[in-house]
C-alpha cells in the first residue's frame, strides 16, 4: 500500500491555473467513489481551498499515472500540467499534510482556516465512503498535530494583514463586536475586506458613506448595512464606535472639532478611527484627544509586520512538534501497512481450518452440534497459540515485501 | 456589621483602583499605537466598566458601613459623630468617591484624571484606617 498526494498550491501555480482545479468536494467525491469501485485506489480525500487543490489517495501499486488518466477522463481536466503539480509519495505526503494542517504551508503562516478545511474535507470523504483505514488514521493524526501546533506555539497569534489588524484592534478595545456600530467612509478594496472581516466577527450595525451615494448603498447592501452620501457624516459620528475611512480626499474629512463634539455626546466612550486614506482623511490632531484612538495605514502595517515576526519565531517550535509527531506516526503507519498482510494470513488459516473441519465432520458423522462447537473452539485455540508469535513478530519486525512473500511461501499462501 | 461593610466597601474601591490602573496601561499602549502585549488584558472598555461597577458596589457597601457606624456610635457613645481622624477621613472619602462616581456616570470621566482622583481618595481611606489604629 502506498500513499500519494498530487496537488498544486499558491507556491507552485498562479491563481489562473489553480482556478481550473477548484473542483468542489461534492463533485470530486464521485471521482473518488468511482476509482474505488474500479479497485484503482483504496480511498481518497480531496482538499480544495483558495490556495491549494490536493488529492490524497492510497494505492496497492506504484502506477499512479493511471490515476491521473482516470481523473482526466472523469473530470475532463488535465491533471498532468507538470510544472504546476507536485507528487508526493508515502512519508513525504504524510509530512506535507502535517505541515498543511499546521498552517506552515499556508500563504499566511498561522492562518486559522486551514485546519478546519482539512477536517471538513476529511469528514466529507469519510461520511460518503471515500476513505479507508489508512486515510482515517492519517487525517486524524494530522488534525491532532495541527491543533497541537496551534495550542503550543504562538503561530496563530497576532493579525498579519491590515484588515485583520483593524478587526483585532477593535476587539482589544471593545471585546465582542456584535453590538458595535461601524462607519465606513469611502468604498475601497481594503475597506471592503475590513468590512468583510468585521461582519465575519459578528458586527451587525454598518453604515457606509461615500461621495457617490449609489456606491455607498451598493457596498452597504452587500453586507446588510445602510448607505448614505458623505453629507450625512455628522449624523453618524457620535453613533459610531469604529470609523474606517479610505476616501480619496485632499483635505481631512473628519476634523478635530467634529470629533470632540461627537465624543461629548458619547460621554467620552472610546472611539477608534482607522484612516486608510492616502492623503490621510482624518486630522492627526485627533490623536491627543482622550478617548480617541487614531491609526493610519502605516501604523496597521507596522503592527502586522511585528506580528509576522512573532509568528516566524514560532515556526521553529512548530517544526519541532511536527518532527516529533512524525516519528511517532511513522511507527504507527508502518504497523498499519501490515494490516492487509496480517488479514491475509488470518483469512488463509481460517480457510484451511474450515476446509479441514468440513472434511473431518463428513467422515465422522457422530458428533452433535454442541460437540462440533467444542471442537471448533479447541481448533481456534490451537491455531491462535501457533499463529500469535508469528503475528507479533510481524508487527515488531515490520517485514518488507520480500520477507512477506517468504512468509507467504512458508504458509502456502498464494499472492 | 459596620466593620464588614466598611472592609467590603474599601475592597470594592481598591478593585476599582486596580482596574483603573489597568485601563490606563492599556490606553497608553493603544494611544502609542503599540497594542502588542495586550493579549492577556480584558478589552479596554471592559476595564473601564469593571472599574466603574466596582466603585459603584464598593460605594454602596461603604455607605451602608458608615450608616451602621453612626448607629453603633449612637448606641454605645450616645453621639453619632466624634470628629476624630477616622470619622472625618471616612466622611471625606464618602463625599469624594460619591462625586467621582457622579462624574464618571454622568460625564463619562475616565483615564488619567480618574486614576489620579482614585489615588487621592485612596489616601483618605488610608488615613481613615490609620485613625482606627490611633484612636
Amino acid at each position: 500500500m502506498i500513499l500519494y498526494c498530487i496537488g498544486l498550491n499558491h507556491k507552485t501555480s498562479p491563481v489562473e491555473i489553480r482556478e481550473k482545479f477548484a473542483i468542489p468536494k461534492e463533485i470530486f467525491i464521485n471521482y473518488i467513489l468511482e476509482l474505488k469501485e474500479k479497485g484503482k485506489i483504496g480511498g481518497g480525500v480531496w482538499l480544495q481551498t483558495c490556495n491549494r487543490s490536493e488529492f490524497y489517495f492510497t494505492m496497492d501499486f506504484e502506477e499512479f499515472l493511471d490515476i491521473i488518466e482516470e481523473l482526466k477522463a472523469l473530470s475532463k481536466i488535465d491533471f498532468q500540467e507538470k510544472e504546476y503539480f507536485y507528487i508526493l509519495k508515502d512519508f513525504s505526503a504524510i509530512e506535507h499534510l502535517f505541515f498543511v494542517s499546521s498552517s506552515l504551508d499556508s500563504m499566511v503562516i498561522g492562518e486559522p482556516q486551514i485546519l478546519g478545511q482539512v477536517k471538513e474535507s476529511f469528514e466529507f470523504s469519510l461520511k460518503n465512503g471515500g476513505t479507508n483505514l489508512f486515510l482515517n488514521e492519517l487525517f486524524q493524526a494530522s488534525i491532532r498535530v495541527g491543533k497541537k501546533v496551534r495550542n503550543e506555539t504562538k503561530i496563530g497569534e497576532g493579525a498579519v494583514s491590515v484588515p485583520f489588524v483593524a478587526v483585532e484592534l477593535a476587539k482589544k478595545i471593545y471585546g465582542e463586536l456584535k453590538n458595535l456600530c461601524v462607519l465606513f467612509i469611502g468604498a475601497g478594496e481594503i475597506a471592503e475586506l475590513s468590512l468583510l472581516h468585521l461582519k465575519e466577527n459578528g458586527v451587525q450595525k454598518i453604515f457606509v458613506l461615500n461621495r457617490t451615494k449609489e456606491k455607498a448603498i451598493e457596498l452597504a447592501n452587500k453586507y446588510r448595512g445602510e448607505g448614505y452620501g458623505l453629507e450625512s457624516l455628522s449624523e453618524f459620528l457620535d453613533k459610531s464606535d469604529l470609523i474606517i475611512t479610505c476616501a480619496s480626499a485632499y483635505e481631512p474629512i473628519i476634523k478635530e472639532k467634529e470629533i470632540y463634539d461627537s465624543l461629548k455626546k458619547r460621554k467620552f466612550k472610546s472611539q477608534v478611527i482607522i484612516d486608510l486614506g492616502v492623503p490621510q482623511n482624518v486630522d492627526t490632531n485627533l490623536r491627543k484627544i482622550e478617548g480617541i484612538f487614531l491609526y493610519n495605514i502605516d501604523d496597521l502595517k507596522e503592527i502586522a509586520e511585528q506580528n509576522k515576526k512573532e509568528r516566524e519565531k514560532s515556526i521553529i517550535e512548530a517544526e519541532r512538534i511536527i518532527d516529533e509527531e512524525l516519528k511517532k506516526f511513522k511507527d504507527r503507519w508502518e504497523t498499519l501497512k501490515l494490516f492487509p498482510f496480517i488479514k491475509e494470513i488470518k483469512e488463509h488459516i481460517n480457510k484451511i481450518k474450515y476446509e479441514e473441519m468440513e472434511k473431518f465432520f463428513k467422515k465422522t458423522n457422530n458428533f452433535s452440534f454442541e460437540q462440533k462447537k467444542q471442537i471448533e473452539i479447541f481448533v481456534d485455540g490451537l491455531l491462535q497459540k501457533i499463529l500469535h508469535p508469528l503475528l507479533e513478530e510481524i508487527k515488531i519486525k515490520k517485514p518488507k515485501a520480500g520477507a512477506q512473500n517468504l512468509i507467504r511461501r512458508f504458509l502456502g499462501l498464494k499472492k | 456589621m459596620h466593620l464588614i461593610l466598611i472592609i467590603s466597601g474599601i475592597a470594592g474601591i481598591i478593585t476599582a483602583l486596580i482596574y483603573s490602573i489597568l485601563y490606563n496601561i492599556q490606553e497608553k499602549k493603544l494611544k502609542e499605537r503599540n497594542p502588542i502585549g495586550l493579549d492577556g488584558f480584558s478589552p479596554l472598555e471592559k476595564s473601564n466598566i469593571f472599574s466603574f461597577k466596582s466603585l459603584r458596589d464598593g460605594y454602596i457597601l461603604f455607605t451602608l458601613g458608615i450608616i451602621f457606624g453612626f448607629i453603633w456610635s449612637f448606641k454605645t457613645k450616645g453621639t453619632i459623630m466624634e470628629f476624630n481622624l477616622k470619622q472625618i477621613s471616612s466622611i471625606f472619602s464618602w463625599i469624594f468617591f460619591g462625586i467621582l462616581y457622579f462624574f464618571q456616570k454622568k460625564l463619562g470621566w475616565r483615564g488619567k484624571k480618574v486614576l489620579f482622583l482614585y489615588l487621592i481618595g485612596f489616601v483618605s481611606i488610608l488615613l481613615a484606617i490609620a485613625g482606627v489604629k490611633v484612636f
